[in-house]
């Protein structure tokens, strides 16, 4: 499953990714945080929307537009 | 009245459904996969599946934009809600409304509003629809704890129960107003305390036991079939996700939250149901890997759907136009007789009332006579149930007649005065006017706002002002100005054989004015040349047509013809006509009571320039009220409103202008 950049709040056009949460390659459960994002207004931590090995496509302090691919989960 | 077996297990798959679906949704907009601003229900499913199996399918619901869990348990299926939320033609509402105003009739799904509070009024027209009806349906109004603290909750509640209508108020307390804790947004503990202020039974229940909300919900319904009016259940509740998605909930304490989470109230239900032996643990975890079956497959095929077409984007905004029904030839109803505009109004209303027994007039005194004596009779003629009295709530007058109008009925609601707009402009602006467009079509709002003006009455700043403007502005509201009594009876009657909501403005010095009455219809959207002329067009509406035609009368005499034009309805508007008559004299001159600054006038300028650039030998001159609040010294006040003399400058001056 792609992990696309998610829009949170109406206003959201573009984040930066402040940080992994989980090292590329590791496992995930369903609900665990996998990201920071940064926009202007706040940070949220975007969580796993299914479980599986997470593989990292964005790199972290770079900006990023709503919907880019920035990560993937391989389902098991 | 405990719930049976198949009850608890169906409640149980309601509540399964809804978490799969807030479950998929969440998961889907971490993914990226879609974007919409989304209100999770999570933490909240028991109440809607309390309520759900509490109601019979053909009863009412209005709910709120945090309104998933409601619409699901109500019985709107999945498919159409999913692809309204992420915008695709098939949606409930073609994709135009959005996951914040679905609408499904044959739910009972009546309307989910994305303002707070604002539901409620219209449930209470909903209720009053199904008590005239007699099917014994009862309407649930669904909102939260932040409502409580808004006008239009507590103008419903009152008109409930000084009406006594078979509504049940339904608070889901979640705890939480936006970001603020409900101890930060009133000082009451219970919500449910408000209804000693209204004088009916106020419960409060646990929001997270769908046993429990099942029980007094089906307490409240069966009270308001059996005629026993309006009850308040408060369901303590818990918004688990916070406001909107990407809501950190920095302002909820760790502990609370998850304290929260312990008596979540799926998982609950699941072991008390276990532990029953109504369900085992294979059974329950059947139902919520078929619910999450169910969900995956329709989110799936729900986002290969088309998006709406570029052709929807201005249907569903009015509904086709309505052939206006001929008034009634009845000579005793005073055709080929001097008639006021007063006696033309009433007798409009009088006729409705007789041919249709949908019609039904609300608001203030109207049964006495109204303020100035249009309603005269009819109550006592047509009875009070037919013609209500109202408390002075224009919010919940409106706000009632677009409930009703929901319902079934043809409500013909009284606005006392214009400038009292303001009060209910949300329920005119976001709900009757949009409620047609943001469902697809499915829910039409045929009601009528009749509404006067006392500008030349020396009345004030407060009881005087026109302010069609603000009404022409929102696409989706019909707006009617009469100037003569035939034209008075036969506008009412085309809108109230509308199915459209639509604004007849009755200017208070028009309605002592006679004319001869005729039966001749009048269609909204026709304007009548009202007297013919070759020089220059004055377009103008309501009383200052009378103004137009006594200027052209005193110029005729210098050799200049005027041609009056009385639009009759702003919207629809005959654009037609005011062009084709323009492009004859050349010249145009608008006149209109109210200010000239952002008025109507400006819109009808700018086409009539936009249209005939190369035509006009003059510009487009606009003659209405100085831009000042209208001051009640009678001689600044007949300075302030156009008269025949400025209107006969603005004449001379297009007629003398030389390029």
């Amino acid at each position: 499953m792609l992990l696309r950049l998610p829009k949170i709040g109406m206003e959201m056009t573009e984040a930066v990714l402040a940080g992994w949460l989980v090292e590329d390659g590791g496992a995930v459960a369903k609900g665990q945080a996998l990201y920071e994002m940064e926009t202007d207004k706040v940070t949220n931590e975007i969580e796993a929307p299914a479980p599986g090995r997470l593989r990292h496509v964005a790199r972290e302090g770079e900006t990023y537009q709503v919907g880019d691919v920035v990560g993937e989960i391989i389902e098991r | 009245m405990a719930p049976d077996d198949a009850t608890l297990v169906s409640m149980f798959d309601t509540m399964a459904l809804i978490a799969a679906c807030d479950d998929a949704l969440r998961g889907a907009i971490s993914a990226g996969t879609i974007t919409l601003a989304y209100y999770s229900p999570r933490g909240q499913e028991a109440v809607a599946a309390g309520f759900g199996a509490a109601l019979r399918p053909d009863d009412y619901l209005v709910t709120t934009y945090r309104g998933l869990h409601d619409q699901i348990a109500k019985g709107v299926p999945l498919r159409p809600l999913l692809a309204e939320m992420l915008g695709r033609a098939q949606g409930t509402g073609k994709g135009k409304g959005g996951p914040m105003h679905v609408a499904w009739p044959d739910a009972g799904v009546m309307l989910t509003t994305g303002v707070v509070g604002s539901g409620l009024p219209i449930a209470a027209g909903l209720a009053w629809a199904a008590a005239r009806g007699g099917e014994g349906r009862v309407t649930v109004a669904s909102f939260g704890d932040g409502a409580t603290n808004i006008g239009a909750f507590h103008e419903a509640a009152n008109l409930a129960a000084v009406w006594g209508l078979p509504v049940v108020l339904l608070c889901q307390n979640n705890l939480y107003g936006e970001h603020t804790a409900v101890g930060d947004h009133q000082r009451i503990d219970h919500v449910a305390e408000r209804a000693a202020a209204y004088a009916m039974p106020g419960v409060t229940v646990d929001g997270n036991d769908p046993v429990a909300v099942y029980e007094a919900v089906s307490t409240a319904a069966e009270r308001a079939r059996s005629g026993g009016g309006p009850t308040l259940v408060e369901a303590v509740t818990y918004r688990l996700f916070g406001h909107v998605f990407g809501d950190r909930m920095t302002y909820v304490d760790a502990a609370e939250l998850e304290e929260a989470w312990q008596r979540e109230p799926l998982a609950r239900l699941r072991r008390r149901l276990v532990e029953q032996g109504v369900l085992t643990e294979e059974s329950a975890g059947a139902v919520e890997e078929r619910c999450a079956t169910l969900v995956a497959a329709t989110l799936a095929e729900v986002l290969e759907l088309p998006e709406p077409g570029a052709d929807e984007l201005l249907t569903d905004v009015v509904g086709p136009p309505t052939m206006a029904t001929a008034p009634s030839a009845d000579p005793a109803s005073g055709e080929g007789r001097e008639t006021s505009v007063r006696s033309a109004i009433t007798l409009a209303l009088d006729e409705a009332l007789a041919s249709d027994p949908r019609v039904v007039l609300l608001g203030e005194d109207i049964s006495d006579n109204g303020v100035f004596g249009v309603t005269k009779g009819l109550a006592a003629k047509h009875g009070v149930d037919r013609v209500r009295d109202t408390p002075i709530s224009e919010q919940a007058i409106v706000g009632a007649a677009i409930g009703a109008a929901l319902g079934g009925l043809r409500p013909v609601a009284e606005v006392m005065f214009m400038d009292f707009l303001g009060l209910c402009l949300d329920q005119l602006a976001n709900h009757a006017a949009k409620l047609r467009y943001m469902s697809g079509g499915l829910t039409p709002v045929p009601m009528v706002v009749r509404t006067a003006v006392g500008g030349g009455l020396g009345v004030g700043a407060q009881h005087s002002q026109m302010l069609e403007a603000w009404l022409t502005h929102v696409p989706g509201l019909k707006v009617v100005v009469p100037s003569t009594a035939s034209d008075a009876r036969g506008l009412l009657a085309s809108c109230i054989a509308d199915d459209d909501p639509c604004v007849f403005i009755e200017q208070v010095l028009l309605l002592a004015r006679k004319s001869v009455l005729d039966d001749r219809p009048v269609p909204l959207g026709v304007a009548d040349v009202k007297r013919p002329g070759s020089d220059v067009t004055v377009v103008s509406y309501g009383r200052q047509v009378h103004d137009a035609l006594a200027v052209a009368d005193a110029v005729a005499s210098r050799g200049v013809e005027v041609e009056v034009l009385d639009l009759r309805s702003l919207v629809p508007l005959d654009e037609a006509a005011v062009l084709e008559s323009v492009r004859r004299t050349r010249r145009a001159v608008i006149l209109h009571e109210a200010v000239v600054t952002g008025g109507f006038g400006a819109e009808l300028a700018a086409g009539i320039s936009e249209a005939l650039f190369d035509r006009l030998v003059a510009p487009v001159l606009r003659v209405g009220a100085v831009s000042a609040p209208l001051p009640y010294a009678p001689n600044l006040e007949r300075l302030a409103l156009p008269g025949p003399e400025r209107l006969l400058q603005a004449v001379e001056w297009v007629m003398a202008y030389k390029a």
